[in-house]
């Protein structure tokens, strides 16, 4: 269903993203490229940082996870969730992981196929990157259900919502900057935080750039942490939600 | 004539009293409860640091990036947050994002408005919610030019200006040019403007200098996001050629012309086709 409802305007509405994300994809691999060749010592080489930024783009539905959730109450595609005799946040997650399909198989997998003919290393350093990529997917899912309680509770301002979350996402899960090579010795601390075990910690498993049992630890405590907050709180505010149409 | 006169002055003085009563109903949403109102200001200043911040942090750790030193990096993000601060705040109610309003069908509405399209666009201003951007990008810019070793000359704050507008004529125009597809299929284009202009916004802070040409001419053609900071900065910094100048001005006016012919051809369309996007419960289809 979810497949059907994101295809549904046809297949050839889903390539203005997909060319988006390759726009945006290049010219910070060619930065990685011009700081790699400045002869500057980096924390992380070339090749890393180059298959850091294309596995990102690859997985990016799955690094930092978007749901319904995020989007405005105006479709009622939240509400409609609440009147299913089934659990809603089952619901999130089957619809969003059938949503992720077409661009998997459309976008991520060609380009995964394409990147040895470019260059890039894009098989895992370590195969501690599957099980970090499932917490860090787990971990998306509880910031969506803490961040619709936000939503809820400051009256369904979901634009505002929607700009804090964006904005604290975008730097510090450390999905576009690597923490390795973030200055004043920034990352021994960045990557404590609970948006550091979003996909920035799956992704530096992947390129070989961080440990195991540094990282996994770490998801694992914010996962326990996040989910119980995100039970608890959508518990108290669901009764709360409104939708006005739109 | 005299008449002519005086319903000219009459509309000029109704655009600003429709202004001034936006901004009124802006400061009121902003200013409806004390929580309210410091979320939006953590919020804006979390978001407008995040904006700047890696590709600054990664700047004043390599000494700046592909030719450009820190501070003229921290110059080219200000620009940049400048630009897309003003059109959020002229363009709040989605005049920037035009696929918006005629894909829900909102185009419809402004039929029976008695106020022409582009006053109906262009009051719709958020001059406090949403300026946070704007005056952020204005600060950081300050900061960057106190840190420059260049001396102006007394004409550059003149260029600085005419420059940021260009660069917002294009970005508009550009909205316009891709929104002209919501006419056709209004549910799938809905937020194509935003799609595009997000992602105008997203890849304007990449400091193109040094790049390959086969990257930095299709960011400056086809997908014109260099020219919402990188190549106005390079030109305000003296480091490109006297012709180049005048670049950014004729590719806004042949853009603005190309989204013009294509949005009314589009508005031709709709208003054969017309649409339909709400169910009877006044949700979107």
């Amino acid at each position: 269903m979810a497949v059907q409802d994101k295809t549904s305007g046809g297949v050839l509405y889903l390539l203005p993203d997909m060319i988006v994300k390759v726009i945006y994809l290049v010219p910070v691999m060619f930065i990685w490229r011009a700081l790699a060749e400045s002869g500057y010592e980096m924390e992380m080489s070339a090749s890393q940082l180059l298959s850091y930024t294309y596995v990102n783009a690859l997985l990016a539905d799955l690094t930092v996870v978007s749901t319904c959730l995020s989007a405005w109450n105006y479709d009622t595609k939240s509400m409609e969730m609440f009147t299913r005799p089934m659990p809603v946040f089952g619901q999130v997650i089957a619809r969003t992981m059938g949503e992720w399909v077409p661009t998997l198989l459309l976008f991520s997998l060609p380009m995964f196929l394409a990147a040895p003919l470019l260059g890039i290393g894009v098989m895992p350093e370590s195969l501690w990157a599957i099980p970090s990529l499932v917490l860090s997917v787990s971990l998306g899912f509880a910031f969506e259900f803490l961040f619709y309680c936000v939503t809820v509770r400051l009256r369904n301002v979901s634009w505002l919502t929607y700009v804090i979350r964006s904005a604290v996402t975008s730097f510090f899960s450390g999905t576009v900057i690597p923490f390795q090579i973030l200055p004043f010795g920034m990352d021994r601390w960045i990557r404590y935080q609970p948006f550091g075990s979003l996909g920035g910690a799956f992704l530096s498993l992947y390129v070989g750039s961080g440990e195991a049992a540094r990282i996994i630890p770490v998801q694992l405590f914010w996962n326990v942490v996040i989910w119980i907050a995100a039970s608890v709180w959508f518990r108290k505010s669901r009764e709360r939600m409104v939708s006005f149409g739109g | 004539m005299a008449f002519q006169k005086g319903k000219i002055a009459f509309g000029i003085k109704r655009y600003f009293e429709l202004l001034g009563i936006y901004a009124r109903m802006d400061l009121a949403s902003l200013m409806r409860d004390g929580k309210f109102t410091a979320l939006v200001i953590l919020s804006d200043i979390v978001s407008n640091i995040s904006s700047v911040s890696g590709v600054f942090l990664l700047a004043w750790k390599f000494g700046g990036i592909g030719g450009m030193d820190r501070f003229e990096v921290l110059f080219m993000l200000a620009y940049g947050n400048i630009v897309m601060g003003f059109l959020n705040m002229i363009g709040g109610c989605n005049a920037i994002f035009p696929s918006r309003i005629i894909g829900r069908g909102q185009w419809e509405h402004m039929f029976i408005m008695p106020l022409p399209y582009g006053v109906q666009l262009t009051v719709g201003i958020f001059p406090f919610t949403g300026s946070s951007s704007f005056l952020s990008g204005v600060g950081i810019l300050w900061v960057a030019v106190c840190h420059m070793e260049m001396a102006l000359p007394w004409w550059w704050l003149f260029m600085l200006i005419l420059q940021l507008l260009i660069s917002m004529v294009i970005v508009t125009a550009f909205s316009y040019l891709f929104s002209s597809l919501a006419f056709y299929a209004p549910v799938q284009c809905e937020e194509i403007a935003s799609t595009v202009v997000y992602s105008m916004e997203h890849t304007r802070s990449f400091p193109l200098t040094g790049m390959p040409v086969y990257i930095r001419y299709p960011l400056l053609t086809i997908f014109p996001a260099g020219l919402m900071a990188w190549f106005p900065t390079m030109i305000l910094l003296g480091k490109t050629a006297a012709f180049e100048t005048f670049y950014p001005a004729v590719f806004a006016v042949m853009i603005s012309l190309t989204a013009g012919y294509f949005f009314r051809k589009g508005f031709r369309y709709y208003v054969k086709k017309g649409i339909n996007r709400y169910v009877a419960g006044g949700h979107r289809s």
